[in-house]
């Protein structure tokens, strides 16, 4: 599976990125990378912990890296939860829904990526 | 050595970190904060970073908290700073650049663009610290043949005259002080930074008529007969006409002000001076600061008819008139300037005297825009210094280093073990080693207290240290913004079991 295919199946834009980042070797290595961020991880963990405050701030930073990476299927679902974050109080209706969204994608992204690069 | 430039990344995510380590490419040299706090303390070690790229959302101290106290401490003039943050909204940008950021970048950004901003930004402060460095060298040098002119100049009087080599010198120096004294605390006199160091400069020549009195008169020990008065005193005549026999534009500033200051030097505000017998403001501010400080010379030198009187008494007989009366704002400079007279006397003088100048040159050819302060990274130094004597003066006892602008303390007992070591400013230190509430506010109260000129403060309190709890001496010493007046930057100090 070529860098463009795993693009499609994750539901990013590798033609966008590829004219930002305007060297094509730098996606799979920044794409790997993205394995070994911590801030979905991040994300979780304070959402158990009802600690609103890394909360907002680890969806807000798994939402620019993947602005970054234009991994437009994750950005718009991580983009939606920081959204709902953005008070720090927790209280608005529909976080753990959005988080549901945000784990799913993430999931199928981080599975499309290791079969991408396993090729 | 590396002589790349270097760029500070702050960004909470790594993966952020490296995507612009790798847009950015080798050219540079990079160091890395994961939070606001890392940032700060990398900001205080490394004196030499060129450039710094923020991120706003991150643990422990965000983006506007760094921005907040490098603005405060004044180092945002010294490091650049280009924010990246997905945050677009127009309120976040326009806060940043309130607080002194150079650039604002969104994400997702385009690599080609970063690069382009990131060279920018470091080429126009290379730019302009070039130019300050050259504004430096030229002033140093006019400076210099300025000062070597003069010197000749009093070498000349001082041949025939012993006394007039360093007067002429410390009128120099006296004068500049006064004038600055004079603009911080009246706006009476609107002089600008021009006419400081013209009247400074004019200032050296308001003795030369003296090279026309006899030197019989001249050097003659003791006192003077009536006669022989009548004659000294024409010397400020004999200056000025000095001057207006010369062929210069008598429109030319300098030559103007040298003339009055000839002139007038020895007017005094009542009307009782010579030659003129000027009154009040009838005599230009220019010759009034020198008379004044032409008077705390002569009571502080000795002369071949006098002996020197200390400091205190000389500042003392003007404040009484007993040199004849002077405009009473100038009597207000000069006793607020005591300290720093003292010491000229005793030939500390300050070591880096053409800076006033350089930063006005600076600052009217980049329009009036103030500019980084190319001493800022020399200041720290300077505090630096003062830390280390300090502590050595006072080793071997519990110490305290106290940065107010990063609010890093750290306690350190006798064998340099960290008692105590935070950075959270609501920690509660006094609460931590059990002192009562009353001592902890007369600490504030004494603390509240200091000041440049009187930075220490020593206390007796009960403090419970390693589990014993018994009374100390406590002494604090407090730390000075070199380039801002009247910030306290910092608090360090020791205490000691009372034996």
């Amino acid at each position: 599976m070529t860098m463009q295919e795993c693009y499609k199946a994750i539901g990013g834009n590798y033609e966008a990125v590829l004219g930002r980042l305007h060297n094509e070797a730098l996606i799979p290595r920044f794409t790997l990378k993205f394995l070994e961020d911590q801030s979905y991880l991040q994300l979780k963990q304070a959402l158990e912990n009802k600690n609103y405050e890394d909360a907002f701030r680890s969806a807000h930073t798994l939402k620019g890296v993947c602005q970054n990476l234009s991994f437009d299927r994750l950005y718009e679902v991580s983009n939606e939860l920081t959204e709902l974050l953005r008070d720090r109080t927790g209280e608005k209706p529909g976080i753990p829904e959005a988080m549901e969204k945000v784990t799913e994608v993430y999931e199928m992204t981080i599975e499309e990526i290791k079969k991408g690069l396993s090729h | 050595m590396d002589k790349r430039q270097k760029i500070l990344i702050v960004d909470d995510s790594k993966l952020n970190r490296e995507i612009l380590k790798e847009i950015l490419g080798e050219t540079y040299n990079y160091l890395e904060a994961e939070n606001g706090n890392q940032a700060i303390q990398m900001i205080g070690e490394n004196i030499g970073i060129n450039l710094m790229l923020l991120d706003i959302n991150m643990p422990q101290m965000n983006g506007f908290e760094v921005l907040e106290i490098m603005k405060r401490s004044q180092c945002i003039a010294e490091t650049p700073v280009i924010m990246i943050s997905s945050e677009d909204a127009v309120n976040t940008m326009r806060k940043a650049y309130e607080l002194g950021i150079t650039d604002y970048i969104t994400r997702p950004f385009d690599s080609v663009i970063v690069k382009k901003r990131v060279q920018n930004t470091l080429g126009l402060y290379m730019n302009q610290k070039h130019l300050i460095n050259v504004v430096y060298d030229q002033v140093y040098e006019k400076e210099e043949n300025n000062n070597i002119m003069i010197q000749i100049m009093s070498n000349i009087l001082g041949s025939r005259n012993s006394e007039s080599r360093e007067h002429i010198l410390h009128i120099k120096t006296a004068t500049e002080m006064m004038l600055r004294q004079l603009v911080k605390v009246t706006d009476a006199y609107p002089l600008t930074e021009a006419d400081i160091a013209l009247i400074t400069t004019a200032s050296s020549l308001h003795d030369i008529g003296k090279i026309r009195i006899p030197e019989e008169i001249l050097n003659k020990p003791g006192r003077l007969t009536d006669e022989e008065f009548k004659i000294m005193e024409t010397h400020s005549e004999l200056g000025a006409a000095i001057i207006k026999d010369m062929d210069f534009s008598q429109g030319h500033p300098l030559v103007h002000t040298a003339w009055e200051i000839c002139r007038w030097h020895h007017e005094r505000w009542d009307g009782k001076g010579y030659p003129d017998g000027l009154k009040g403001e009838e005599i230009p501010i220019s010759a009034q600061v020198v008379s004044i400080v032409d008077v705390y010379d002569a009571l502080t030198s000795e002369r071949c008819y006098k002996k020197a009187f200390e400091h205190d008494t000389a500042i003392q007989m003007i404040m009484d008139g007993q040199c004849g009366q002077f405009n009473p704002i100038l009597l207000k400079c000069l006793k607020e300037l005591s300290l720093q007279l003292s010491k000229m006397l005793n030939k500390e003088m300050d070591d880096n005297k053409y800076s006033h100048e350089i930063q006005r040159l600076s600052n009217e050819i980049l329009s009036d825009k103030s500019l980084p302060n190319q001493i800022y990274s020399q200041s720290l130094v300077k505090v630096m210094q003062e830390k280390i004597d300090f502590f050595k003066s006072n080793s071997g006892t519990n110490s305290i280093d106290y940065n107010v602008v990063s609010g890093q303390l750290t306690i350190l007992n006798g064998k340099q073990q960290v008692l105590c070591q935070r950075n959270n400013p609501k920690f509660d230190l006094f609460k931590e080693f059990g002192v009562i509430e009353e001592d902890v506010q007369y600490i504030r109260v004494l603390l509240h207290q200091t000041s440049v000129q009187n930075k220490e403060i020593s206390v007796q309190i009960k403090a419970t240290v390693e589990n014993k709890s018994q009374m100390y001496k406590m002494k604090l010493h407090t730390l000075w913004s070199p380039m801002k007046k009247d910030v306290c930057i910092g608090i360090i100090g020791y205490f000691d079991i009372i034996k």
